[in-house]
């Protein structure tokens, strides 16, 4: 390891230590907190200060050193003084500056803290006795978690990911013998383990939201004292674990949600106290798992929207809608905090981001409740998949409203609108809104309605793949800042599909312009041609399928020459034969006969690959009507994939 | 001295330091990605990656009506762009840039086996196709 991963080690270690000094501090201010919060605290501040020591962060090692110092005073004189909270959560602050790097003063705080811990011991600050000693002997337990790099874990997600594509060709290939026991039996065994061992990837890949709300009760202190508000916070289900790409970037919008909830949300205590409510306002913040979903909760028992939004939102759609319309606020005066960050148009933005749902409710007098509902893990998404100029999009399944054909089109303005049980949707050719070249669309092409950010947009395509859970890969630093897509994934057939962010779909062209017109696949592709392989040797069966497939073909197959008659009479695609001659029910001259005497099969491209390699057999199976003859003895790859090839050609 | 990967683009020679690039592979099949910036050819199935591809020719301001046919893995494991090129001819040996040049993507030049070589600044053309995102 070198000194950046110590001190990425040190930075992760040092953030969770700080969270826990700033909510022990908070705890000692509110009087609830346990017998033994001065060790904890002093056990934090210590191995702060042993990292910063051995990375040599002198100042972080310094100020870490001097919040310890008043720790150690506190526990010898019996307690903290409530005074010296303020200095100590200050200088968690500082202390969490410069563990991330950040250069900010520290002279005047460690003076302050020098005088605090002078006070307390009632005389000068000697050099304090090394404390350090005295805890070793409490030391806490070994820790059993390893720590790992995130991107191992992401490493680990996508074999995951990989593995899905693996079964869904798997058992593509398993065909109908997936309906005889044994291979059946073990691919049902595969898949359950697979399962488990998904359930397990994400898991490792999920954190709990304790890791990103440590500052959020420090913060609505602030907020609340800042505001000349009285306000409780209460965190349930701190435990909920949650995907760690979702959880990082939750920290703004539930910042944002608890500082609307004190700044709009709850009442001066006075105005509290005229309406009968305690004067202390309540928040709350809770999480829970339903399902493969998460719920959070932001709720407070503060004034609610006014009388005239709610009549709005009845007549308007629904109160989530009425408040999220960008810009949106209830705040009646922009103070300090309520002016600051995102709105909540923005928060909606986010959850939907993530093939999630936002929810509002409220009641005049009685309080708001936000929901953030929010998917267990994002690496795994369900997703519509469909076509549009024969390249592979895809759209989170939860932000599909439905999908429709083109029935009942309309323009204005050359605006295309969609008309759905008498309401109207905007139109959009997927290609023209991505301002990409593709040929035009089918006369009723189907389209894909979307729910982004409270509007809906139906999005034509030339076809639907269905649905699929993929994995979503991010573009990458190098492409990650192009807007409109949550990511990338790799399909079935290796072929990569682009996740499209519905939010900004949603808002219509205009997005690219600035950027040149590609095209999206430069000449049309055709279905691949199908291939019917017969032949009673499991071996040279399944050798020929591999070979076909991997040269792009789709292939059938058939054990003898009747079940061939059979797949063709079910299967018109079908465009060139090829078969054994010897085989079990009807062999390969036969087989060929019976095609040649059929009027509609009479002109299918038959080739036959056999182990008899004489003149003789030669001639007679051209007699019978093959087109080209291989022997295997003489097989060679490309030699089939080219007399395939002329073959379908023709 | 120094190892790199020596390529061409149109009638000229270029080489990245060996430490930059992690292995050259076949233009493969590019799906288009619209909204990305000009240089952007697409993005590739590298083993289960997605591996943007960029057009060198472009960045560099060469214009070359060839075809690119291999990609240079340039980059780090958690930063890696595939950069199309012409074709790469050789890993060898350069010596240290003699020659000055203008341009903000090259360390300078050398001339070797009378071919005047511009050794690509890996770390420039990084930043720069970041920027470019913007």
């Amino acid at each position: 390891m070198d000194d950046a991963e110590f001190l990425d080690i040190f930075r992760d270690e040092a953030n969770e230590r700080l969270d826990n000094i700033v909510d022990t501090l908070l705890a000692l201010e509110r009087g609830d907190a346990t017998d033994d919060a001065l060790n904890v605290l002093f056990r934090d501040a210590h191995t702060i200060k042993g990292g910063a020591g051995m990375l040599g962060l002198d100042d972080v090692r310094s100020l870490a050193h001097a919040f310890e110092d008043v720790l150690a005073g506190a526990r010898d004189s019996g307690g903290l003084p409530l005074a010296l909270v303020e200095p100590l959560l200050r200088a968690a602050d500082t202390l969490r500056a410069k563990v991330a790097g950040r250069d900010e003063p520290t002279a005047g705080l460690l003076e302050e803290l020098a005088h605090g811990r002078a006070s307390l011991l009632g005389k000068a600050a000697p050099a304090s006795v090394d404390e350090a000693e005295a805890l070793s002997s409490q030391r806490v337990q070994p820790s059993r978690t390893v720590r790992v790099p995130t991107e191992k874990v992401d490493r680990l997600l996508d074999l995951v990911g990989e593995t899905v594509l693996h079964r869904r060709r798997l058992e593509y290939s398993l065909g109908d013998r997936l309906g005889e026991e044994v291979a059946g039996d073990e691919f049902d065994i595969g898949e359950r383990l697979f399962d488990e061992l998904k359930d397990a990837a994400i898991q490792m890949r999920t954190l709990p939201l304790a890791t990103i709300i440590g500052h959020l009760p420090r913060a609505v202190r602030d907020i609340a004292s800042a505001s000349g508000k009285q306000v409780e916070l209460f965190v349930t289900g701190a435990e909920t674990e949650l995907d760690r790409i979702i959880l990082e970037s939750l920290s703004e919008p539930l910042a944002h949600l608890l500082r609307n909830a004190v700044a709009h949300g709850i009442e001066p205590p006075d105005e509290r106290r005229r309406t009968g409510k305690p004067a202390t306002g309540r928040v709350e913040l809770r999480a829970e798992q339903r399902g493969r979903q998460v719920e959070i909760t932001v709720a407070d028992d503060g004034r609610g929207v006014p009388r005239e939004v709610l009549a709005e939102a009845g007549r308007d759609g629904s109160l989530t809608d009425v408040l999220t319309r960008p810009g949106y606020s209830t705040a009646v005066e922009v103070t300090e905090f309520a002016g600051r960050g995102v709105g909540l148009d923005a928060v909606r933005a986010h959850v939907e981001t993530y093939g999630g749902q936002l929810e509002i409710a409220s009641e005049p007098g009685q309080g708001t409740t936000v929901v953030l509902h929010l998917p267990l893990a994002l690496a795994l998404l369900d997703v519509l998949l469909f076509e549009r100029g024969g390249a592979p999009f895809a759209v989170p399944l939860a932000s599909v409203a439905e999908v429709v054909a083109v029935e009942d089109k309309h323009a204005l303005e050359e605006q295309p609108v969609l008309v759905l049980r008498g309401r109207t949707v905007p139109l959009f050719d997927l290609a023209e809104l991505l301002d990409a070249e593709a040929p035009p669309l089918a006369k009723t092409p189907p389209a894909v309605v979307l729910n982004g950010g409270g509007r809906r947009v139906a999005l034509a395509c030339d076809r639907l793949l269905g649905e699929e859970e993929v994995v979503v890969k991010p573009l990458g630093t190098l492409l990650g800042r192009i807007r409109g897509y949550l990511g990338a994934s790799i399909l079935g057939d290796g072929r990569i599909a682009l996740v499209l962010d519905p939010l900004h779909l949603a808002d219509g062209p205009g997005r690219t312009r600035s950027a040149r017109s590609v095209a999206l696949v430069p000449e049309p592709v055709r279905d691949p041609k199908k291939v019917l392989v017969v032949e009673d040797s499991f071996t040279v069966r399944e050798l020929q399928r591999s070979i076909l497939e991997a040269a792009g073909y789709r292939v059938e197959t058939a054990r003898d020459g009747r079940e061939a008659l059979e797949r063709l009479e079910r299967d018109p695609e079908i465009g060139l034969l090829l078969t054994d001659l010897e085989m079990p029910v009807m062999d390969g001259l036969e087989l060929t006969r019976a095609i040649r005497a059929d009027p509609i099969r009479a002109s299918l491209p038959i080739m036959i690959v056999t182990t008899r390699g004489s003149d003789d057999d030669r001639r007679q199976g051209l007699e019978a009507g093959a087109d080209a003859y291989m022997a295997k003895r003489s097989f060679d790859q490309q030699a089939l994939l080219d007399s395939v090839g002329q073959l379908l050609a023709r | 001295m120094s190892t790199h990967v020596r390529l061409r683009l149109g009638d000229e020679e270029y080489a990245l330091p060996v430490e930059w690039v992690s292995e050259v592979v076949d233009v493969g099949v590019l799906a288009p990605v619209p909204g990305a910036p000009a240089s952007v050819l697409g993005i590739r199935n590298l083993r289960g990656r997605i591996l943007p591809v960029f057009d060198l020719g472009a960045l560099l301001g060469v214009r070359s009506g060839n075809e690119r046919t291999r990609v240079v893995v340039a980059g780090e494991e958690h930063q890696s762009a595939g950069l199309a090129v012409d074709g790469v001819s050789d890993v060898c040996e350069l010596p240290e840039p003699d020659e000055e040049t203008q341009s903000p993507f090259l360390r300078g030049a050398v001339l070797a086996d009378g071919a005047l070589v511009g050794i690509v600044d890996v770390q420039r053309v990084l930043a720069a196709l970041e920027a470019e995102g913007d």
